[in-house]
């Protein structure tokens, strides 16, 4: 098949997916063709992934809601962060916002489909971001954050949008709705983890110009992430579950923290920036605990917070909470 | 999948929209779409606009008729490209349909060589959208990818258009045609701009390419090698390498289907003339392959030296590298690994001897890197693996020979030729001297390889060479062994050499230790030929003849005293050769006459002796032919009489300087001081400047010499006077000669020389003359010595009576003014002992000298008339007797006058 082809598959499909059609039918098809058969990653799988980012990023370019819908609820039942989403997270992230970098078309994401949108943060920040030890930090291309940070900022919801649909009506019948991920973790690893990685440019005298100049957007998005957080209270009874943000997620979030600390040395742990970034874990944690988002089990969680450089806020949350 | 029938509802509205396309411009249409379904059909439109206009040939069929979009069009789909990412590869593959036919375009007129130039302008439009993205750095990966995509496709699809196989051709073509120069620049830019881990992912789909489209492909890889070395070089080299392993797997027995590999060394061949250091390290990472424990070798490091010498082959220039960085990246450990552990040998070449034979014609091949592989064979320590170098290195000599023997004379081998290349006989020579046996072999058999092949500069130079560096008979044997293998081929070989060590020493004056080495060496190798020692001699007096034919460079080197000796030791012992010029017996003379003196004054008397001997031998040789033989000797009485070998012989004078500058003392002294002069102050007394002339001029002169001395130095002298003077067992005529030069030398006067003797009264116009012959004869006893072979040798005194007659006539008017002293008795004597020897005198006077001492003044100077008077061939015996009897003598000597009487 030559390229050209498969562009006429891919504005076929697009329209199919674009039409006036029930939900549930729509989303049974998208679910044929692009799940592998018995649901389990195959030898088709990349293709399949390689075509679906395709068509997501043609479908944003159409801007076809419908469509993005359909991803959406796609992305949220295979589980947004696995491995071959973040093909397609990547193919959409490198078409819109790197090939093809336009703001004002990118802001819109949020009215078109503030499902997908979430979907695609909670991938997406699995891509940039931590991938190994701190050396192998990735830090998301600048509009990247700077449209997320708008995003989340415009609409406090955004982030809680997986949990606020009801996808049973929208499933092929009999089938188990999955339960949802919210790009919270994700975004705060970002806000933590990127004044780290610029310490430690400092520390190793290495030039970053992108990790430099997002001090303001990362305090914003953080301060997004919390008032959507805060947000949850408000929301109770439309919510599909109480979990808003993974215990689990967050534990791991914090090891990773953790391991970056010990990449950097015991004199630079009272360096500004190293508080910074403890401060803003402290601030998320804070805010989740309170409002709800974060419960259960969270021992471990605390556990993996004391092997933290020492932190005025962070002791007094580990003081409250245990 | 009932949605379909929706999408066929659909096409009505396409259909308009299609219509609608066709007024307007494609891009305008779909970019005034708005809301998603319209925006649709506008992308749907262009796509059937593409995709009736594009038609996409595949990658082997030639493009059928011409590119039917405008620029305006592609410019359209451009734009879309950017704002609908999810395009860019049917947009690309359009623009490389676009490419596809300028390239035809260009191909095509290349060869009808007609100036169309239409067609193209389309990949120039094409490449200025495109080069407009590289700033952004996710378009560059984007591009890189098509780009080598895309080279790919039109490389092996347009190949067929080439005519040579040469790489250079090949990438000469591809950057003479613009779209694909668009292209390889493009793909460079976008590898300049993209990060490391792009740039890794890029070079590994460009190395696919490489695999896919071999060997059409070679020249991107090449070009972007040039652009990228490092990067490029050590991947090439990787892959030629696990390819040459894995191949040789499926085509064993066969290896002529390393295309794979056959395109790898091509473009690292092509790219080791710009990137000499890279290749070099790529070669050194290839070599560091190899096993360093003893552990079995794996697949690739058997494939290591195979893949290395198939290089080799391929191009001279590669040899060169691989021997370069064989050197200095595998130690001798290593090496000893490899090739005790022949497994790989057996399974890439069948068997050892197969691949000696291999290897022995990559080697034959080799060029300049053959001063490497000489570093390397020369380094090579005593580990186990030297057995299999010498083994080697031997074979190849044997091999070479053969190849020679079988040659025509004027044939080129160009390993022999680099070889002769002063940089590698700097390096073969001097391992001769080698403590090594191996070494020491292996350069004799270089070098007779090498004299076999270009004629015996090489033997000489090699000779020269140790004639002037052995050290010791062990060393100095080796002469002889070059000498018999190679002495049948060149003749006067040893002659050449000589004068070859000879220029080497003269030319280096200040290495003296080369020089007395050089002397050392030749005064064994003579004594060995002229004692004909241990059997060493097949070429008997080789060495006396050298010497003899070169006789004029040891002239030279004569001049340095410190081996002047030895130098005449060598002469002699060479000998002289029968047909020797006069001009050069004169030069011998002339150069072994101080040598001559010196060795007078040498102190240990065996070595004085053997060197006054074979000056003598030398001198008396030379001295045969008439010419030279008054040369000869007016030379050596010369030198005798002269101020600085005088007194070896007695010379008792001091030189007189003489002060004839007269300078006021007052008027000196004003110079030094301004003050006024006054009487009896000391500055008019005493003087402050120099004095004279300043300190005298030293003359060189010997020391004190004993008497006894000076007396065996007078018997030498006079011996080898008589010597030279004897010609063709003739010795008057000699004589006679040095009486003509005692007299020209003693003699100021050119008056009055004559033989008959003068009145007593003409002796008073003679008088300065007498004044000065006296005192020269006084001071110098040499003179006397001569004088009295002369005397003996009759009748050679009477050419040189006048040497008598001027002191005699000095001597009679100091007598008659009668002043008794007994130097005037002697000289008296002496003189007339010299007459009467040389029977000037009449018998009765013959003893008269033995009575001078007896009578008085008066009558010795009456005495000394009468001999001058009877000598003068008129001879009155009366006359004397009367003389004696009328005069006055005093008492004292009274009885010894009656003894006189008596005698007579």
């Amino acid at each position: 098949m030559t390229s050209m082809q498969e562009l006429q598959v891919l504005v076929i499909l697009c329209r199919f997916f674009s039409s006036s059609m029930a939900d549930g039918v729509k989303n049974t098809v998208f679910m044929m063709i692009f799940t592998s058969p018995g649901g389990k990653p195959d030898s088709t799988t990349n293709d399949r992934m390689l075509f679906l980012g395709k068509l997501i990023s043609l479908a944003i370019s159409m801007k076809s809601s419908l469509l993005l819908n359909c991803a959406g609820v796609w992305m949220q039942q295979r589980g947004c962060s696995k491995e071959h989403l973040l093909g397609i997270a990547k193919t959409v992230s490198d078409d819109h916002f790197v090939l093809s970098p336009n703001k004002a078309e990118l802001t819109k994401w949020v009215e078109l489909s503030p499902h997908f949108t979430s979907c695609f943060l909670s991938t997406v920040s699995e891509i940039y971001g931590r991938t190994g030890t701190i050396n192998q930090f990735k830090p998301p291309p600048r509009l990247l954050l700077e449209v997320t940070t708008e995003w989340i900022a415009s609409s406090t919801t955004l982030a809680l949008a997986p949990l606020l649909i009801n996808l049973q009506p929208l499933l092929p019948k009999g089938s188990i709705v999955m339960t949802a991920v919210t790009p919270f973790v994700g975004l705060i690893r970002w806000c933590v983890e990127i004044p780290l990685l610029r310490l430690l440019c400092q520390i190793r005298d290495k030039e970053e110009d992108e990790i430099h100049a997002t001090e303001d957007l990362e305090s914003k998005l953080l301060l997004g992430l919390l008032e959507s957080m805060n947000e949850k209270p408000n929301l109770e009874h439309r919510l599909q579950q109480p979990e808003v943000v993974s215990p689990r997620q967050m534990c791991i979030l914090i090891k990773g923290v953790a391991e970056s600390f010990s990449e950097i040395p015991a004199e630079y742990h009272t360096h500004k920036l190293a508080q910074t970034s403890l401060d803003r874990l402290g601030q998320a944690l804070q805010i989740a605990l309170a409002s709800g988002c974060l419960y259960g089990n969270t021992h471990e969680l605390f556990q993996a917070l004391r092997q933290l450089p020492r932190n005025r806020l962070l002791q007094i949350i580990i003081y409250r909470h245990t | 999948f009932y949605g379909l029938d929706n999408l066929k509802s659909n096409s009505v509205c396409m259909i308009n929209f299609e219509l609608d396309c066709q007024k307007k411009s494609i891009s305008q249409s779909f970019m005034s779409m708005d809301g998603s379904p319209m925006a649709l059909d506008g992308l749907q439109s262009l796509i059937n606009t593409l995709s009736a206009n594009v038609h996409y040939t595949g990658s082997t069929a030639l493009p059928k008729e011409r590119f039917k979009l405008d620029v305006r069009t592609l410019n359209d789909i451009f734009q879309l490209m950017l704002k609908v990412p999810a395009c860019k590869s049917a947009v690309l593959e359009c623009f490389g349909v676009a490419y596809d036919h300028s390239v035809y375009q260009c191909v095509t007129n290349t060869e009808k060589k007609s100036d169309v130039t239409t067609q193209y302008t389309i990949s120039d439009e094409v490449n200025d959208m495109l080069k407009s993205l590289l700033s952004n750095r996710g378009w560059t990966s984007v591009l890189s990818t098509w780009c080598i995509k895309v080279l790919g496709q039109l490389s092996s699809k347009y190949a067929s258009f080439i005519n040579s196989v040469n790489l250079d051709d090949i990438m000469n073509f591809w950057l003479v045609c613009p779209p694909t120069r668009h292209l390889i620049e493009m793909m460079s830019d976008c590898l300049k701009n993209i990060t490391q881990e792009e740039a890794d992912s890029c070079i590994s789909a460009l190395l696919e390419m490489l695999i896919e489209f071999n060997p059409h492909y070679d020249w991107v890889v090449a070009y972007m090698g040039n652009s990228f070395p490092e990067m490029i070089i050590s991947r090439i080299l990787s892959v030629g390498l696990y390819d040459s392993v894995s191949n040789r797997k499926e085509t064993s027995g066969n290896p002529g289907k390393l295309a794979k590999v056959k395109s790898a060394i091509g473009i690292v061949c092509h790219l080791s003339r710009s990137h000499l250091k890279e290749v070099e390290n790529g070669i050194s990472e290839l070599y560091k392959l190899l096993p360093s424990g003893s552990s079995d070798m794996t697949e690739i490091q058997k494939g290591v030296l195979p893949f290395l010498l198939h290089m080799c082959t391929a191009s001279s220039f590669m040899a060169d590298i691989i021997v370069k960085v064989l050197t200095s990246a595998v130690s001798f450990e290593v090496l000893e690994i490899v090739i005790t552990n022949n497994s790989w040998i057996i399974e890439y070449y069948g068997s050892v001897e197969a691949f000696r034979n291999y290897l022995s014609n990559v080697i034959f091949r080799l060029d300049e890197s053959v001063k490497g592989l000489l570093h390397f064979i020369f380094s090579t320590e005593d580990t186990n693996c030297i057995v299999y170098i010498q083994e080697f290195v031997t074979d190849f000599v044997a091999r070479t020979f053969k190849k020679l023997h079988g040659s025509r004379p004027s044939e080129d081998f160009p390993i022999l030729s680099a070889l002769l290349k002063p940089s590698c006989l700097d390096l073969i020579i001097p391992n001769l001297l080698s403590k090594r046996k191996w070494y020491k072999d292996t350069s004799v058999n270089f070098l007779v390889l090498l004299s076999t092949y270009r004629g015996s500069s090489v033997a000489v130079q090699a000779l020269a060479y140790l004639l002037c560096h052995s050290e010791g008979e062990e060393q100095l044997c080796l002469v002889y062994r070059l000498t018999n293998s190679l002495q049948p081929i060149h003749g006067g070989l040893i002659t050449q050499s000589l004068k070859a060590a000879l220029t080497m020493t003269l030319i280096n004056p200040e290495n003296s230790n080369m020089r007395l080495q050089l002397i050392e060496n030749l005064t064994l190798l003579l004594s060995w030929e002229n004692g004909n020692e241990r059997g060493k001699l097949s070429a008997i007096n080789k060495f006396s003849k050298a010497v003899q034919m070169s006789i004029e460079m040891f002239l030279n080197l004569l001049s340095d005293r410190n081996i002047s000796i030895q130098i005449v030791t060598i002469i002699a012992e060479a000998g002289l050769s029968e047909l020797i010029s006069d001009s050069v017996a004169m030069q011998i003379a002339e150069s072994l006459l101080p040598i001559f003196f010196i060795s007078l004054n040498l102190c240990d008397p065996l070595e004085k002796n053997e060197a006054v001997s074979n000056i003598q031998a030398i001198l008396t040789k030379i001295s045969s032919q008439s010419s030279v033989q008054s040369f000869i000797l007016r030379m050596l009485i010369k030198t005798a009489t002269d101020d600085k070998f005088g007194s070896l012989l007695g010379r008792s004078d001091e030189s007189v300087f003489h002060q004839d500058n007269h300078v006021s003392l007052f008027e000196k002294n004003k110079k030094h001081s301004t003050l006024v002069s006054e009487s009896h102050r000391y500055n008019a007394v005493l003087y402050s400047g120099v004095i004279g002339k300043g300190p005298r001029m030293a003359v060189k002169r010997f020391g004190d010499i004993r008497r006894e001395d000076v007396a065996q130095n007078l018997d030498i002298f006079i011996e080898t006077l008589t010597k030279c003077c004897v010609s063709d067992s003739e010795t008057t005529d000699g004589i006679t000669r040095v009486a003509m030069i005692l007299l020209e030398i003693l003699s100021p006067d050119v008056m009055y020389n004559g033989l008959p003797w003068p009145e007593e009264e003409f002796l008073k116009v003679t008088i300065e003359r007498d004044l000065y012959i006296k005192k020269t004869l006084e001071t110098q006893p040499v003179l006397w010595e001569i004088l009295r072979v002369l005397a003996v040798n009759r009748p050679a005194l009477c050419y040189c009576s006048v040497i008598l007659r001027a002191p005699l006539g000095i001597l009679m008017s100091q007598w008659s003014s009668e002043q008794q002293r007994p130097e005037l008795l002697e000289m008296t004597s002496k003189i007339l002992d010299l007459m009467s020897l040389g029977q000037l005198l009449p018998p009765p006077l013959t003893m008269i000298s033995e009575i001078l001492a007896k009578i008085s003044p008066q009558e010795v100077a009456a005495t000394a008339v009468n001999s001058m008077r009877n000598s003068s061939l008129v001879c009155n015996k009366g006359d004397l007797v009367g003389q004696l009897m009328n005069t006055r003598r005093p008492k004292k000597t009274r009885s010894s006058r009656k003894h006189l009487m008596k005698n007579f």
